[in-house]
C-alpha cells in the first residue's frame, strides 16, 4: 500500500533527522545559542568510523566506541576553544552563530582535504534487501535507526526532567547567574551539554554513515534538516526536536507525493520559515528567551 | 592611513601578478586547461590531469615536446571558470582553451570566442558548438541524443510499452529523452526528475513500484546511480534498468548493480589502459575514461600544431577536425563535424555480475 | 598583456563592493541581521537576464527592474520577519535565502532550473553596446561609484542617524514616537535594490547564470567581507572586498596540488571569519559590535 510505504519512508528519514536534531537541541536548550557546527560533529563521526573501521581495519564495535569518544571530544573542543572565549567577551548570540558557521565550513573543508570529494561507503553491512511489513518495505538497519531514535526520545525526556544534571542544564539555560548563585557551575554544565550533545552527534554519524554514503558536504544538509526539525518541535524542549523531525519527514514525503521531488528541500525550508515567523517556540516549546 | 593601507594591498597584488607573467615559451603551443580540480566534480579534474600528464610523457618518449599545458581550477562553477579563462588568455597568453563540464564550458565559450582562441571542450552539452561554431570543438564525452537512441532501439526491439525516465535536471537528460523518443516513438515515457546529488530516490522508487513499467531509464552521475541501485534493492524492484551515464553507471561493488542493467559506453584502448595503470594504480573504469579524453585532447593539439606552426585558429580547427588520430577512447573521428563521434557500445551486467557486451 | 586579467578582477571587485556596501547598510548601520542578501543578488541577476533574453526588454529598463524587483523581495522579507530579533531574525533570513534558491532551482518553466540561462547579452544603451571588457569596467565603475555615493549620502544623512539609533536603541526610539518598522523597511529595500543591480551586472558580465552561484557558500563570502571590513564602516567594506577577492587569486601562483587548493580557499575564508570574530570583532575599520 502506498500510504504505508510513504509512512515508512517518513519514519526512516524522520529518524535520521531526529538523530541530528536531538543533540543540537540539547546544546541549544542549555546554552541558548545555535550551535550550527553540530553538523560538523556528525560528519566527523561518520568519517572517523570510515577511517577507523574501513581503512585501519579495527573491529567494528571498537571503532564505534572510538568514534563516539572522538565525537564528544570534538564537540567539547569547539566549546572550550571557540564558544567559551567568545562568551567571556560577552559576545552576542549572533556572533556565536556566525562563529559556528565558520567552524562548520572549516571542518567540512578539512574533511574534504583529508578524505577527498568522492563518495565513500562504510562496508560493514552488505547491500540490504528490505523486509515487507504491513505492505511497506524497510530494511533491518532502518528499523534499528527508528528504534534508536524512539529510545533517545524517551531517554532524553527522562534525563531532562528527572536527573540532576538535566535539571541543572535547564537551570543554567534559564538564568546563568542565578544558577551560579545556587552553586551550579555553569561552565561545567555547559561543557557537559557539549559532550553529551556531541556524543549524540556521534551516534547520528555512525548510523547515518551506515545507511547513506559519505560525502563531505553531508553535514550542511543534515544540519539544515535537523535544525528545522528542532525548531518545529520546539527548540527548548529536547524530546520535541525528535517529534518535530518526524513531522518534517512526514511533510517532505507526503508533500512530494504530489509535487515534483525537487521540491523536497523547498518544503523543509518553507516549513522552517513558517515556524520561525509564526511559532518560533515550536510545537512544544515555551516562549522564553526568544524576543530579547 | 587607510589610503596607504589600500595602496599597499593593491601594490602587493600587482607584484604577485607580475611575477606570474612568465616569458613566452617559444616553440611550444600553449593550452590553457580549465578543469574542475575542486568542487562538486573534482573527481573529473583529478583524472583529467592524469591523462594530460601521461600524454605529455608519451609524446616526450616519441621525441615530441611541442605542447605546454597550463592548468587552472574552475571549481566546478561558471564564474571562476571565466576568471581562469581571462587569466590564461591575458597573463599566460595561451593559444587555445580547453574546458570540461557543462557550466564552465558554456560560460567560457563567449570569452574564448571574443579573444579568437580556439575552444576545445569535453562536456555533455552542445551549447558551445551551437552558439560558436567557428570557435568551438567538442572533443569528448557522449552525445546523448545519438547515444540514447540506441536505448530507444533496444526498447522498440523488446516491444516495451511504458517506461519510467528518472532524469537528472541537466540538459543531457532532455537530449537523451529526445534520442529515445526518436527511435522508439510508440513508447510511453513517464518522467521523474530529480536534483543531482540531493535525492534519495525513496519517493521516486515508491511511485515506480506502484506502476508497472517495462523498463527504467536513468540519467545522472555516479553518486546518484549508487543511491538508486541500493534503494531499488531495498524496495525489491526488479525492473530492467537502462543507465544513460556511461562508465558512471558502474559500481566498484558488483553486488550493488541491478541484474540485467544495460549501459552504453566506449572501449578504452588496451595499450593506453596498461600505460595508465602502470603509472597510476587503482583507477576505476570511469576514471580511466576521464583520463582517456584529456589524453586524446593533448595529442590532437600536438598533431594540429605540427600541421599548423602558425597556430592560426582556423588552421588548428581544421587540422583537428580532419585528424585520423587513433584515440585512446574508441572513436570515429570528427568526420568533418564539430564533435568527436565516440564508438558507443552497449554493455550488460549479467548473472555473474560481470559486464559483457550486448549484440 | 596583464590588463585583461586585471580588468576582469576589477569588474568582479566592483560588483562585490556594491554587494558589500549594501549589506553593510542593512546589517551594520540598521542592525538588520540579513543573511538573505544573496537571495536579492540572485533575484536581480535572474530578473535582468530573463527580461533581456526572453522579453527583449532594453537593458537600462531591465537593469532598474532588477533592482526594483529585488527591493520588492526585500520588502517581503522585512515584513515577514517583523517580529523577530537577534539570531532568530538571522536564521529566518537564512531560511529565506534557501527558499529563494529552491525556487530558482525548481521553477524550471521560469528559470530553466539547473540548466541555467546561457547567452545573456552584453548591456547596450539606446543602441550603444558595451562590448569590450574595458568599456564594461568603466560601466561597472560608474555604477559602483554612484551606488556608493548614494549609500554614503544615506548613511551621513539624518535618516542614516535614525537608522543607527534604531540599531542601538530601538525601544528608546519608539518611545520618541518614531516608526522604527518604516525605518527598517526603507533600509532593507534600498539594500536589496543595490544587491539587485549588482546581480544584473553579474549576469550580463558572466553571460551565463545558474542557481549554483546564489547558494549559501557565496553568502559566506559576502558576510566575511562585511564583517572583516567592519560593521558600519563604509571604507572597511571597500577595502575588505579588495583583500578577500584578491587573496584566492594570489593563491593561484603558488604551486599547490589541486586537492589542497580548493578546500584551502574555503578554509581561508572560514579562518578569516573566525579570526575576526574572536580577535577583532569590530573588523578592520569598524566602530560597532554586532548586536
Amino acid at each position: 500500500m502506498i500510504f504505508n510505504q510513504l509512512l515508512a519512508n517518513s519514519l526512516i528519514i524522520g529518524s535520521i533527522y531526529a538523530l541530528v536534531a536531538c543533540g543540537f537541541s540539547l546544546i541549544y536548550s542549555t546554552n541558548r545559542f545555535m550551535h550550527l557546527a553540530h553538523g560538523a560533529s556528525v560528519v566527523v563521526s561518520a568519517y572517523m568510523l570510515y577511517w577507523i573501521f574501513s581503512v585501519l581495519g579495527i573491529p567494528f564495535w571498537l571503532s564505534c566506541i572510538l568514534t563516539l569518544i572522538i565525537a564528544s571530544a570534538v564537540g567539547f573542543g569547539m566549546y572550550r576553544l571557540v564558544y567559551l572565549p567568545l562568551q567571556k567577551k560577552k559576545s552576542s548570540n549572533v556572533i556565536l552563530l556566525l562563529a559556528s558557521v565558520g567552524i562548520l565550513i572549516l571542518i567540512e573543508n578539512l574533511v574534504l582535504l583529508f578524505f577527498g570529494a568522492d563518495v565513500k561507503t562504510i562496508g560493514y553491512i552488505q547491500v540490504q534487501k528490505g523486509m515487507e511489513i504491513l505492505g511497506a518495505v524497510i530494511t533491518p538497519l532502518q528499523v534499528f535507526i527508528i528504534i534508536v531514535s524512539v529510545i533517545l526520545l524517551v531517554a532524553l525526556y527522562i534525563f531532562m526532567k528527572f536527573t540532576r544534571l538535566g535539571r541543572n542544564m535547564r537551570a543554567v539555560a534559564d538564568n546563568k547567574e542565578l544558577a551560579g548563585i545556587m552553586g551550579i557551575n555553569y561552565k561545567r554544565i555547559a561543557g557537559f551539554s557539549f559532550i553529551i550533545g556531541s556524543f549524540l552527534a556521534g551516534i547520528a554519524g555512525i548510523l547515518i554513515g551506515l545507511e547513506q554514503n559519505l560525502e563531505p558536504t553531508m553535514g550542511l544538509n543534515l544540519m539544515i534538516k535537523g535544525f528545522t526539525g528542532a525548531i518545529v518541535g520546539g527548540i527548548t524542549f529536547v524530546p520535541g526536536a525528535i517529534i518535530g523531525s518526524y513531522l518534517l519527514g512526514i511533510a517532505e514525503n507526503f508533500g512530494i507525493w504530489w509535487l515534483p521531488s525537487g521540491y523536497k528541500d523547498a518544503i523543509a525550508f518553507i516549513l522552517l520559515f513558517i515556524f520561525l515567523l509564526f511559532k518560533p517556540s515550536g510545537i512544544f516549546g515555551i516562549d522564553k528567551g526568544i524576543k530579547k | 592611513m587607510k589610503n596607504t593601507k589600500m595602496a599597499i594591498v593593491v601594490g602587493m597584488a600587482l607584484v604577485i601578478f607580475l611575477a606570474g607573467c612568465n616569458a613566452a615559451n617559444q616553440g611550444k603551443i600553449k593550452v590553457g586547461a580549465i578543469l574542475p580540480l575542486t568542487g562538486s566534480s573534482s573527481i573529473w579534474g583529478e583524472n583529467e590531469q592524469k591523462g594530460i600528464s601521461l600524454a605529455l610523457e608519451d609524446l616526450k618518449a616519441q621525441g615530441i615536446e611541442n605542447v605546454e599545458v597550463i592548468t587552472e581550477d574552475s571549481q566546478s562553477k561558471d564564474a571562476p571558470a571565466v576568471t581562469a579563462a581571462q587569466k590564461l588568455i591575458s597573463l599566460d597568453d595561451v593559444d587555445l582553451i580547453y574546458t570540461s563540464l557543462t557550466g564552465p564550458s558554456i560560460a567560457v565559450a563567449p570569452v574564448a570566442n571574443s579573444s579568437g582562441k580556439l575552444h576545445l571542450y569535453k562536456a555533455a552539452t552542445q551549447v558551445p558548438i551551437n552558439n560558436f561554431p567557428e570557435n568551438s570543438l567538442k572533443t569528448g564525452y557522449y552525445n546523448y541524443e545519438i547515444d540514447c537512441s540506441v536505448f530507444g532501439e533496444l526498447l522498440a526491439k523488446n516491444n516495451y510499452k511504458k517506461i519510467a525516465y528518472v532524469a537528472a535536471k541537466k540538459d543531457f537528460s532532455t537530449e537523451c529523452k529526445r534520442g529515445i523518443a526518436n527511435s522508439a516513438p510508440s513508447v510511453a515515457i513517464d518522467e521523474y526528475s530529480y536534483e543531482v546529488s540531493n535525492e534519495d530516490f525513496m519517493s521516486i522508487l515508491t511511485k515506480i513500484r506502484e506502476s508497472e513499467y517495462d523498463a527504467i531509464v536513468i540519467t545522472g552521475y555516479n553518486a546518484d546511480f549508487l543511491k538508486f541501485y541500493s534503494k531499488m534493492s531495498q524496495l525489491k524492484i526488479n525492473t530492467t534498468v537502462l543507465c544513460a551515464g556511461s562508465e558512471d553507471c558502474l559500481s566498484e561493488n558488483p553486488d550493488l548493480m541491478p541484474l540485467g542493467m544495460v549501459y552504453f559506453g566506449a572501449y578504452i584502448d588496451n595499450n593506453f589502459k596498461e600505460k595508465l595503470l602502470a603509472k597510476y594504480a587503482n583507477m576505476s573504469i570511469l576514471e580511466q575514461s576521464i583520463a582517456a579524453t584529456s589524453y586524446d585532447m593533448v595529442r590532437f593539439v600536438s598533431e594540429a600544431y605540427s600541421v599548423c606552426p602558425s597556430r592560426q585558429r582556423e588552421c588548428l580547427k581544421k587540422a583537428i577536425q580532419d585528424s585520423k588520430l587513433d584515440t585512446a577512447i574508441d572513436s570515429e573521428g570528427f568526420q568533418g563535424g564539430s564533435f568527436l563521434k565516440l564508438k558507443v557500445r552497449l554493455f550488460e551486467v549479467n548473472e555473474t555480475k560481470g559486464v559483457i557486451e550486448l549484440k | 598583456m596583464i590588463e585583461a586579467y586585471l580588468i576582469h578582477l576589477l569588474i568582479l571587485i566592483g560588483i562585490y563592493v556594491i554587494l558589500a556596501v549594501s549589506l553593510n547598510l542593512a546589517l551594520g548601520y540598521t542592525g538588520l541581521l540579513n543573511l538573505g542578501h544573496i537571495a536579492f543578488f540572485g533575484v536581480g541577476a535572474y530578473t535582468s537576464a530573463l527580461l533581456t533574453k526572453s522579453l527583449g526588454v532594453p537593458f537600462p529598463v531591465a537593469f532598474i527592474a532588477a533592482g526594483l524587483f529585488a527591493g520588492l523581495f526585500g520588502f517581503i522579507l522585512i515584513l515577514a520577519t517583523k517580529k523577530l530579533k537577534g539570531d532568530y531574525l538571522a536564521l529566518a533570513t537564512l531560511g529565506f535565502s534557501f527558499v529563494v534558491y529552491s525556487l530558482l532551482l525548481n521553477w524550471t518553466s521560469l528559470t530553466k532550473g539547473p540548466l541555467g540561462i546561457p547567452g545573456i547579452q552584453k548591456p547596450s544603451f539606446f543602441g550603444l553596446a558595451i562590448s569590450s571588457n574595458v568599456s564594461f569596467l568603466i560601466f561597472v565603475a560608474i555604477v559602483c561609484v554612484v551606488s556608493c555615493f548614494i549609500i554614503y549620502k544615506i548613511i551621513k544623512s539624518p535618516f542614516g542617524r535614525l537608522l543607527e539609533a534604531s540599531r542601538d536603541d530601538e525601544v528608546g526610539l519608539k518611545v520618541l514616537g518614531k516608526n522604527t518598522f518604516k525605518l527598517k523597511a526603507k533600509a532593507m529595500i534600498v539594500s536589496a535594490f543595490f544587491a539587485g543591480i549588482a546581480g544584473s551586472l553579474f549576469a550580463h558580465y558572466i553571460s551565463f547564470i545558474d542557481p549554483s552561484s546564489f547558494y549559501i557558500t557565496d553568502l559566506i563570502l559576502i558576510l566575511t567581507i562585511v564583517i572583516a571590513g567592519g560593521i558600519a564602516s563604509f571604507k572597511g567594506s571597500i577595502v575588505s572586498t579588495f583583500i578577500i577577492i584578491l587573496i584566492p587569486e594570489g593563491l593561484r601562483f603558488f604551486e599547490m596540488p589541486s586537492s589542497i587548493l580548493g578546500p584551502a580557499r574555503q578554509i581561508i575564508y572560514a579562518l578569516i571569519l573566525l579570526g575576526i570574530l574572536m580577535l577583532r570583532p569590530k573588523g578592520l575599520f569598524g566602530r560597532v559590535d554586532l548586536e
